[in-house]
């Protein structure tokens, strides 16, 4: 029913009407204390490298692994919160099927289990690509010693590279997929999981690629301010055959060789 | 827009033939009460019934398009946009990208414009096949005359702020032409301008999205019943129960009668069918609901749900990502009516859904959720 505002209502009811209404407010309000705790602690804390690239020793792959192993709650932690800050504004579509596809009693625990199965997804393909970086940085025999803005160049002109594919298209498509999911119970929830690690499977398909160059740039938080805004205008602004965000990544990486060169 | 330059392609080789120059685009106006014969398929395209006839096409149900499924009534919806869950259902459906598949089939596709296509069936039945049956043509047109007779209607109705999206076509020289969805708005001002017999061009009012939202506050639907299991369509009648679960609100519930705020507007209740897929062209199915038996079927009557298109949509594409169509029901006056009637239960409500014709070896029809949204 369309309540006419010239009636009385009042603006708890107001409020609560909106906040069901735009049920993917919270996910932008998380998105955004993930930020103001990258700022405020991604100066001396947070890793400048992933775990597996702190030091000349990098190319020993068992040095690595053993890394891996041991790699702390802490770096994951960081990991989530970056997956939190960058990834979740685009969740918006999927959040609001979720939230109105249950009843409203179970509403944020779906919208909780679907974020949670995204977010896993993410963590776990970001490690993978972590371990990826290192066998990279061996196979091809890249020297340590070689400039970072190097590999951040190479990173983007992959990103742009991937982008420009003929295959993108589809893919970024696949980012508005729904599925049917039961009204309450066990089930609802349980399909939100799903659903959250499907969705984050797809994401991951259209997104590795700017994500790898991040990691490949020691995970600069210039960078993941640039890739965020790329990313979130091609989610939301540009049309899905615009070409514009491939032209920022490979405009980027010229400007990492020009910073590499000079 | 396509009508448009499809009518002076067509023009301009009538014209070459020696034809009349002020030859147009003819509408088939199937809603007629009058004409006896407007469900029927025109005459100039069933006879003769052969290869000799340029405007006949084989594949065709000869039948007589049932009256329900060209009734006007998305004429009385107001909004453009809405999807039936987070906003009423529109007159248009929802905001989405250009697709033939995904997303909530707005009033006027779902009836009459998917139901027709599928009453004709053949080539008509599949939206990769629909243009090359010459119906089609009248059909849109027909569909185009609905959209200016809907706007003329006025009380609120207005189009809304288009994405900015353009398209482009071949003009009657092979020229590629460029338009934006702005730019047919006003059909006097589509290439020479265009008025359909009997229906005046109002001026059409845009309004920004935000400014019709911001007339009054949508109470929220919410999700009262639903299937917890796909269900797949046979040539059999079938029939899904929906157990109405315990409200988070009472003001969500079909015991608290209009109590929420004090007001006495009915009650809006959808049914949605959720990520339909299927194959081939399965049959137009009639829903009805808590139907004690086949007696006065048309009191418990909620709709008709035609699959144009459930193949494509089953397919992920560029287009769009596979998750099939998605339909949604209008049952306020039917819910209000069945409320009053002595076996009236308020904890379940049996869904019935009846194929108009047998379900072909070649098509098939999965709906993920039968549900349930009430505001």
């Amino acid at each position: 029913m369309r309540i006419p505002l010239n009636r009385s209502v009042s603006w708890q009811r107001y409020l609560l009407d909106q906040n069901i209404s735009s049920s993917d407010w919270w996910v932008w309000m998380a998105s955004a204390v993930a930020w103001v705790f990258l700022f405020t602690h991604g100066g001396e804390e947070m890793p400048k490298e992933p775990v597996l690239c702190t030091s000349k020793e990098q190319a020993n792959i068992s040095l690595g692994l053993s890394n891996l192993t041991t790699a702390s709650v802490r770096e994951l932690a960081y990991y989530a919160c970056m997956i939190v800050a960058m990834m979740f504004p685009l969740l918006s579509g999927q959040v609001k099927h979720v939230a109105f596809s249950v009843q409203r009693k179970v509403r944020n625990l779906a919208i909780g289990f679907f974020l949670a199965g995204y977010t896993f997804l993410w963590i776990a393909a970001a490690s993978i690509l972590s371990v990826l970086v290192v066998y990279l940085r061996s196979w091809v025999a890249i020297s340590p010693d070689l400039p970072p803005s190097v590999v951040s160049a190479l990173g983007f002109l992959i990103a742009a590279i991937i982008f420009w594919l003929p295959s993108r298209r589809g893919i970024l498509t696949a980012c508005e997929r729904t599925v049917p999911i039961p009204m309450n119970s066990w089930q609802s929830l349980a399909e939100s999981f799903g659903y959250g690690v499907s969705n984050g499977l797809i994401c991951f398909r259209i997104c590795w690629a700017p994500m790898l160059a991040m990691i490949m740039s020691v995970h600069s938080m210039t960078v993941m301010i640039l890739i965020t805004f790329g990313i979130l205008l091609e989610r939301y602004y540009f049309h899905d055959k615009s070409k514009i965000i491939g032209y920022v990544w490979a405009a980027t990486a010229v400007v990492f060789i020009t910073i590499a060169i000079f | 827009m396509y009508l448009a330059y499809f009518e002076q392609i067509v023009g301009k080789h009538i014209i070459d033939l020696g034809g009349p120059a002020d030859w147009a685009l003819p509408f088939w106006d199937y809603s007629d009460a009058t004409n006896v014969d407007a469900r029927k398929l025109p005459r100039a395209f069933s006879t003769p019934a052969n290869g000799t006839n340029g405007l006949w096409l084989s594949g065709r149900s000869t039948a007589q398009i049932p009256a329900n499924y060209v009734t006007l009534d998305a004429l009385n919806t107001i909004p453009y946009l809405g999807d039936g869950i987070q906003s009423p259902l529109g007159f248009g459906g929802p905001r989405t990208v250009f697709s033939h598949s995904g997303g909530t089939h707005g009033r006027l596709e779902s009836r009459p414009h998917d139901l027709v296509h599928v009453a004709i069936g053949g080539a008509m039945g599949d939206p990769r096949t629909a243009a090359l049956d010459p119906i089609f043509w009248l059909h849109h047109a027909n569909i185009d005359r609905l959209w200016q007779v809907w706007l003329n209607r006025a009380g609120g109705r207005r189009n809304p702020t288009w994405s900015g999206q353009t398209f482009n076509f071949h003009d009657k020289d092979g020229r590629v032409v460029t338009m934006a969805p702005k730019n047919v708005e006003d059909t006097t001002r589509i290439l020479t301008g265009y008025t359909y017999q009997d229906v005046p061009t109002a001026v059409a009012v845009r309004e920004s999205l935000e400014a019709i939202e911001q007339e009054s506050i949508q109470e929220p639907f919410e999700v009262i019943a639903a299937t917890n299991k796909k269900s797949k369509l046979t040539s059999e009648k079938m029939v899904v129960s929906l157990k109405l679960q315990p409200p988070s609100q009472k003001e969500n519930s079909f015991k608290a009668v209009n109590e929420a705020v004090g007001n006495t507007s009915r009650k809006e209740t959808y049914l949605h069918f959720e990520n339909v897929t299927g194959k081939g062209v399965p049959p137009i199915y009639d829903v009805y609901v808590n139907m004690p038996n086949s007696k006065n079927k048309a009191s418990y009557y909620a709709g008709s749900l035609g699959f144009f298109g459930v193949e494509e949509a089953s397919i992920p594409s560029a287009h769009h990502a596979g998750s099939g169509q998605h339909f949604a029901l209008d049952i306020s006056n039917l819910i209000g009516e069945l409320r009053n009637r002595p076996d009236w239960n308020p904890d379940k409500l049996d869904v019935h859904l009846e194929p108009s014709s047998p379900l072909k070896k070649d098509a098939s029809v999965v709906i993920g959720k039968i549900s349930l949204y009430s505001a």
